[in-house]
């Protein structure tokens, strides 16, 4: 036993790097058990390599030392991540689990960033105003958030400007700013930097939707489009989402965060620590038991303990140590259904270069501005171009449906269209079911014994029909732009993950039917924190993780008894 | 040149896939010489898996980090020959090109890596080989990461893969200028991860 430390983070990565940085700084001592490495910050300096990261994954743990299981419905047997860990050796299509080592995630996200709309803390609310309370489709669990846009506003601008964020504001107090998202929430104050720059074919999707009357603007984008505080600006390689960055670009709190917090004196990384138990004693939290690097157990008590590590393994910790009173812990599980749409502009747009969020996106249908429809559609998608950061092997795996993947066609195919794909993708939020849960898989385990969790969950009706209803709005940009070729991937996805995963230690404040308050503190063991986006009462249709961010400061100040 | 016929399966370029081999023995080395040259043939333009050292490429990777598939190219590669003998009369390598696509297509799933796994089961329960079916689109998938994978991995030689399809490479940045509609990417020299590792100059820091 060694002697009790102030706080344990557990996972350094967008919430779990903030929370350990903002407490150190704060003179808290903090003792951060990290799963991966502790990173230098000039670790990835040759990072331009797809097998090692796209293709093989490098920066994710891997389905055998972490398994997690996945069945559509109960009463089947679940089966480790089918679309993830299939008999072709790659990890991809999706980086999950996510990211271990300091970063996390935010090693090798894409970094798009939104802050929520308005209506996304009120969406039940909003729902029964438009439709009537007939609207709620039955069986799901769709609630209000325990407060609004302005509660969250001051820390989203810390986000921006604490962290970084490239970005045009489109509304700053009220008055619309020209070039920026028309439809956003009203800001205090514009973007530290400008936006990125995109990739050609970028151009040819601004020039569509305006035509069509839409109103694109450049993503919001946790990248430096110049040198910011400890980020340096981008040099648009193209070797972003899914890889680390190489100059230090991309906003990522190994290099925004965890530096800051050793840089005070009272931030101490464990790395290779896997935390296998939360310990409680009574009604408060006690530590936590860890397995380090050569496999030893180790047990450390603290007076408070920050759970960190993505909505999933915080919600398999939890349910692991008996932390789950009232039957909430992997309720109300929520992703995000991705829409990919591909196709070929006639002019070389070289969809290798530059980031993902190097690019435009319109919210003329997002969340509550959908406009009726035939298909029962109630929350929108923002529509975003994909103009770039498409290296060879992952667009080797998108061609046009029908067309054989090999042989003299696919050669020739591939080697004249490489060059010119471009590809939209939106965002549909799924919505919480009964029918959508995580729970500890009876019949897997992990190699130290502990059981894998368990995701039930299948598209629904409004899922289907909101890629539906996306697909035709695509296709008609797509015309616009005078794609020579356009396809859609499959609806239904095969995969039901998205790295989006939120709402399975939902907050709220009726501790019946929440498992964290407002600031992630568990309503069942004191001084427990559990965050990120297992908090989300409902999901927006937007990217998660800078409200995840923002959260995170808001914990943080919590802890530090700023508010 | 050897004087075949048009149409019989040519044989590896001289001093093409003379790497050695960690894994494969020779007649593996030849039968996955002959399917990969089928999945990105050479023709017309001499940038195939072929030249661009593919089954080296497999070689490494099963050797090493696909260790846990060595077991299903071993019975893949001796499942593939019996069954031309049994259907063809020879082995894989021994058979035409078209004849060797016809067979490749039998076991053809079509699926795209993110459905592999979700539909495997079901589709190798419809195939008459189930092996095969799994064998073909594990192949299939190493042979395209053996064309465009970096190539300290031992596939895609003197950039064939790169060259095939227009892509520069391991580069450290893109300047405005090459970023706009319709700049031909072909202009820049093509760089491997090497490269950048040998003459690495950290503009920022």
């Amino acid at each position: 036993m060694t002697k009790k430390k102030e706080a344990i983070v557990v996972g350094l990565g967008a919430s779990g790097g903030i929370i350990a940085a903002e407490l150190a700084k704060a003179g808290v001592k903090v003792t951060a058990l990290e799963k991966g490495p502790h990173y230098p910050e000039d670790h990835f300096r040759d990072k331009q390599d797809e097998i090692r990261y796209y293709t093989r994954g490098a920066l994710v743990p891997h389905l055998s030392t972490n398994p997690i299981t996945w069945r559509a419905r109960d009463g089947q047997t679940a089966r480790l991540l089918p679309w993830a860990s299939g008999p072709l050796g790659t990890t991809e299509p999706l980086h999950l689990p996510p990211s271990i080592g300091t970063g996390g995630g935010t090693l090798h996200w894409g970094g798009a960033v939104w802050r929520h709309r308005e209506a996304d803390f009120h969406m039940r609310s909003a729902l029964i105003k438009r439709y009537g309370a007939a609207a709620i489709p039955e069986g799901t669990s769709i609630v209000d958030w325990p407060f609004g846009y302005d509660d969250l506003e001051p820390y989203y601008d810390r986000v921006e400007w604490e962290l970084g964020v490239s970005g045009q504001a489109g509304n700053i107090n009220g008055e619309l700013v020209a070039g920026g998202n028309p439809f956003e929430a009203p800001r205090k104050r514009g973007y530290p930097m400008p936006p990125l720059r995109s990739a050609a074919a970028n151009s040819r999707f601004v020039e569509a939707t305006r035509r069509l009357g839409l109103h694109p603007f450049p993503q919001a984008a946790a990248i430096a489009s110049e040198d910011y505080k400890s980020l340096k600006g981008c040099v648009y390689c193209g070797f972003c989402h899914g890889y680390p960055c190489h100059v230090n670009a991309k906003q990522t709190s190994h290099v925004t965060s965890v530096p800051e917090g050793l840089a005070s004196g009272n931030l101490d990384i464990i790395p290779f620590a896997r935390v296998i138990q939360v310990n409680r004693d009574g009604g408060r939290v006690k530590g936590v038991s860890y397995i380090d690097a050569v496999g030893k157990v180790h047990e450390i008590e603290a007076d408070i303990v920050v759970l960190a590590t993505y909505s999933l393994e915080n919600t398999r910790l939890l349910l692991q140590s008996g932390i789950n009173a009232n039957g909430q812990v992997g309720k109300h599980f929520m992703t995000h259904c991705f829409g990919w749409s591909t196709g070929v502009v006639p002019e070389f747009t070289n969809s290798f270069m530059g980031p993902l969020v190097g690019a435009h996106v319109v919210d003329d249908y997002t969340s509550e501005l959908i406009p009726d429809n035939d298909l029962g559609v109630v929350w929108g998608s923002p529509i975003t171009s994909f103009p770039g950061d498409t290296q060879p092997i992952e667009a080797s795996h998108n061609t046009p449906p029908g067309m054989r993947k090999w042989g003299s066609e696919y050669k020739e195919w591939f080697a004249s269209s490489y060059r010119r794909i471009f590809s939209m993708h939106t965002q549909t939020s799924s919505l919480p079911y009964a029918g959508g849960y995580c729970d500890l898989d009876p019949n897997i385990k992990d190699p130290f014994g502990q059981p894998a969790l368990r995701i039930t969950h299948d598209w629904m009706p409004h899922d289907i029909n909101s890629m539906k209803f996306f697909t035709r709005v695509k296709q008609a940009i797509a015309k616009e732009m005078g794609m020579t070729e356009f396809w859609e991937e499959p609806n239904p996805p095969p995969y039901h993950l998205s790295t989006h995963e939120v709402g399975t230690h939902r907050m709220g404040l009726d501790p019946e039917t929440s498992v964290v308050d407002p600031y992630g503190e568990s309503h069942e063991c004191e001084k427990l924190f559990a965050v990120g986006g297992g908090q989300f009462p409902t999901l927006p249709s937007y990217n998660p993780t800078m409200t995840i961010q923002a959260l995170a400061f808001l914990t943080a100040d919590r802890i530090t008894g700023k508010i | 040149m050897t004087n075949h016929s048009p149409g019989s399966a040519s044989p590896p370029a001289a001093g093409v896939n003379l790497d050695g081999f960690m894994f494969f023995n020779a007649t593996e080395a030849r039968t996955l010489d002959a399917m990969t040259a089928r999945i990105v043939p050479s023709e017309p333009d001499g940038l195939g898996a072929r030249e661009a050292g593919v089954v080296t490429y497999l070689d490494h990777a099963v050797a090493g980090y696909f260790r846990e598939l060595q077991s299903i190219y071993r019975v893949g590669l001796q499942r593939l020959d019996s069954y031309c003998l049994a259907k063809a009369g020879a082995v894989f390598a021994g058979l035409s090109v078209s004849r060797q696509d016809e067979i490749l297509r039998e076991f053809d799933t079509g699926i795209g890596v993110s459905a592999a796994g979700a539909d495997t089961e079901r589709l190798e329960a419809d195939s008459v080989e189930p092996i095969l079916t799994r064998f073909f689109a594990i192949v299939r998938e190493h042979t395209i990461q053996g064309m465009f994978c970096d190539p300290i991995y031992g596939g895609n030689r003197d950039f064939v893969g790169w060259k095939l399809i227009g892509f520069p490479g391991a580069q450290w940045e893109y300047t405005e200028e090459q970023m706009r509609p319709g700049f031909d990417a072909t202009t820049i020299p093509i760089l491997s991860l090497a490269d950048l590792q040998r003459s690495r100059v950290f503009r920022h820091d």
